[in-house]
């Protein structure tokens, strides 16, 4: 039973980050939780060797914002590049929804505070070989 | 005889030097200043006094002054009383009278008349007949005057009507009788005449002294013989001597009148000379007149030459008169024509002006009225920004409220007693229902955002709706139809969102017996009002509730409930959505409701 290293929340609102630690925590199948309050901060993690593979960014943020952390994201060379998911506040302008799709690092669009369902079904896409229990109690139920 | 004839002769001598010498010194200085009127009437005076000295009035002795009268408002009497101061008539002072008429002529010896005053001379003689007057007349007929004076050309002829005269007691000199011009040659033939006399007088005295020589002889020889005879001889000797002195007295005289007659040949060469020089005067003034005759018939020439061009100018003139005439009518009538321009163009002008200035103010008012359909625009898209960011922000809190009430709830929701538990669903309910009510004003606060309206068919919107609310339909069991559905212009996502807003309202405010139905329609109208523009008018037909006439206003306002949540969800902002999406495409929405029977909610977009 694999577990994912390191995930990385972005996001300059306490509540939000300490909300979403908690939900990922729940399903117990992520070694680490970092959080970074704005997008130089996250970089500055990106740096050291606690890579994270899975990174929940939001956009708008004070100092670094999300769209210009991904500019410099981009300039960064990884081997095993992570999973961008990004968080929104709310919905995307047209303009804003094109210049996401234009990443391609970007894969999904979620709202801002996670659910452990929403988390469990991005494990069971993006990373096959994690698997958790909470997570297959939560399908169980769901089914 | 002989002393009468001597007599005479002296008189004659006398009156000639008087009249050559007034003729001359008169002719001398006047000649060339009087014109010739003026030299007959100097001649007239003078003739008329000459008559008077050679005429011999019967009762001559009794008067101590000669008189002269003269008839009518004649001239000639200035002239006579001129020279009666230098005259004397008879060794008489002359007087001068006016008569003005016939009947007043008395105690005169001389009358004078001339026949321009057209006085009657046979009745002048009637009355003046046997007074002793002598009538000097002038222009009238011979045989009824005594003397007449004739104006032959510069000078007088005169006639005398001997027997008249005689009849009236006169005694005419016959000097006066025979010469009728007092011309040089007569008086010289007459001096030549008397001389002969003078010889032949004085012959016979040489006979006579030859003859009283022998009768002297005659008596010496017999003294004694007659002493009668000496007393008669002595006689005869006075009278010799008498005549012997009046010979003498004669032969001086003659000599005197020999001088007289010298010096008077003297006055008449000078005379001749002046007269000459008169002549040769008169000639290069009849020069001068012909010249000048030659020239003014020159300028006549001149003159008739410039009457023809006068006229000629005078028709051309007529010609440009009349082509000025024409001119004028047409200046005229250009001058109207020109006036009734400038008064056109002066009113198109002032309309023009007008206009202008109207135009200018309803520029300005359009300009105004842009500037605050800006404005609003501006403000209601502050206002929009407004509600968007507003609600955004407001989202964000709302949902870590209603994500940790969910942790919690999930997590520590069994260790809650019955209110906590309680408390915790209301707050997790209201916490969604501001969650709704946000989301629904954002969304509301992004309508008519959008411009790029495309074709959108409105039967794939229907088909799209339908499947959408496929769950509530079969729920319910409603029934849902549409009919001539259009493509329209506009925006799909607002026209699905316009018509489920309408649809599923049909669907929720429904009596809970009645089975929902509701019919969608569409027609073309022309709206009359704004300029015959072609719309689409959808109208939305359902078997609900109705709505009460005194709400059928508020209900398309924002937030506008008409029943309480638990009677009929949702937010209240459907209606207002609508509203919005159809004035964004540029229709109108209105309803047609009876309460308990259903409502028609109408809508139009412009095609």
């Amino acid at each position: 039973m694999g577990k994912i290293k390191h995930v990385l929340l972005v996001d300059d609102s306490d509540a939000t980050n300490f909300f979403n630690k908690t939900i990922l925590k729940k399903t117990e199948c992520i070694e680490e939780v970092l959080v970074a309050k704005n997008g130089n901060e996250a970089l500055e993690i990106l740096k050291t060797a606690r890579q994270p593979e899975l990174i929940f960014l939001d956009i708008n943020m004070p100092v670094m914002n999300g769209w210009e952390f991904i500019e410099e994201y981009q300039k960064i060379h990884f081997d095993n590049p992570p999973v961008i998911i990004l968080m929104l506040g709310a919905e995307l302008s047209t303009e804003e929804k094109k210049k996401a799709d234009s990443i391609p690092e970007i894969k999904e669009f979620r709202e801002k505070m996670l659910s452990k369902k929403i988390v469990c079904g991005i494990l069971q896409k993006y990373f096959k070989d994690v698997t958790s229990n909470k997570c297959t109690e939560n399908l169980k139920l769901v089914v | 005889m002989m002393f009468d004839t001597l007599n005479i002769k002296n008189h004659i001598v006398s009156v000639l030097v008087v009249t050559f010498m007034l003729v001359f010194s008169y002719g001398d200085i006047y000649a060339q200043e009087l014109g010739n009127e003026e030299v007959k009437r100097l001649q007239r005076a003078i003739f008329t006094f000459n008559f008077a000295q050679q005429i011999a009035w019967p009762n001559a002795e009794d008067q101590e002054t000669f008189k002269i009268g003269v008839l009518g408002p004649d001239r000639t009497i200035l002239d006579l009383k001129a020279l009666a101061l230098k005259r004397k008539i008879n060794n008489k002072p002359v007087e001068i009278l006016r008569f003005q008429s016939v009947k007043a002529v008395k105690d005169i010896q001389l009358l004078y008349v001339n026949q321009k005053y057209n006085y009657s001379i046979d009745y002048i003689l009637s009355k003046i007949t046997g007074k002793n007057i002598l009538l000097v007349s002038e222009d009238y007929n011979f045989n009824s005057s005594m003397i007449n004076m004739v104006n032959v050309g510069d000078s007088f002829e005169y006639e005398i009507n001997v027997d008249r005269i005689q009849k009236e007691g006169f005694v005419i000199a016959p000097t006066l009788r025979r010469a009728a011009i007092t011309s040089s040659e007569k008086w010289k033939q007459l001096y030549r005449k008397t001389e002969r006399t003078l010889q032949v007088v004085q012959e016979e005295s040489k006979e006579q002294q030859s003859v009283i020589k022998h009768r002297e002889q005659q008596i010496q020889n017999q003294n004694t013989q007659i002493t009668d005879q000496l007393e008669q001889i002595g006689d005869q000797r006075q009278e010799i001597g008498k005549q012997n002195r009046r010979i003498e007295s004669l032969f001086t005289e003659s000599q005197l009148q020999q001088k007289k007659y010298e010096e008077k040949v003297l006055i008449e060469q000078e005379l001749e000379k002046n007269i000459q020089e008169q002549v040769t005067y008169i000639q290069n003034q009849q020069i001068k007149i012909d010249s000048s005759n030659l020239e003014i018939e020159k300028q006549y020439e001149v003159l008739e030459n410039q009457k023809s061009q006068i006229e000629n100018q005078k028709l051309t003139l007529e010609k440009q008169s009349t082509e000025l005439n024409k001119q004028k009518k047409i200046n005229i009538l250009l001058i109207c024509l020109v006036a009734l321009f400038l008064l056109v163009s002066f009113m198109v002008y002032r309309s023009y002006l007008a206009k202008k200035r109207f135009n200018k103010e309803l520029q300005e008012k359009n300009l105004a009225i842009y500037e605050q359909s800006l404005e609003l625009e501006s403000k209601n898209k502050e206002l929009e920004q407004f509600a968007y960011i507003a609600s955004h922000d407001l989202q964000e809190p709302l949902n870590t409220i209603s994500s940790f009430i969910g942790l919690i709830s999930e997590d520590y929701g069994d260790s809650f007693d019955e209110v906590g538990k309680e408390s915790l669903n209301f707050i997790q309910d209201a916490s969604e229902r501001m969650k709704r009510l946000i989301n629904a004003l954002l969304q509301y606060s992004r309508l008519g955002r959008r411009s790029d309206y495309e074709k959108v068919d409105v039967n794939e919107v229907f088909k799209e709706l339908t499947s959408d609310l496929k769950t509530r339909i079969e729920e319910t069991g409603a029934s849902i139809t549409a009919a001539n559905l259009p493509v329209v212009l506009g925006s799909e996502i607002e026209i699905r969102l316009l018509l489920q807003n309408l649809v599923s309202n049909g669907i929720k405010f429904r009596a809970k017996t009645t089975v929902p139905e509701v019919h969608i329609n569409c027609i073309k109208v022309t709206d009359l009002s704004e300029e015959n523009r072609d719309y689409w008018k959808f109208s939305v037909t359902d078997n609900g509730i109705g709505i009460p006439k005194e709400h059928q206003d508020r209900i398309f306002a924002i937030f506008q409930r008409l029943h309480s949540r638990d009677e009929y969800q949702g937010t209240g902002i459907g209606l207002a959505h609508c509203k919005k999406i159809v004035e964004s495409h540029g229709g109108k929405i209105w309803l047609n409701s009876e309460v308990g029977k259903g409502s028609t909610f109408y809508f139009t977009i412009p095609i």
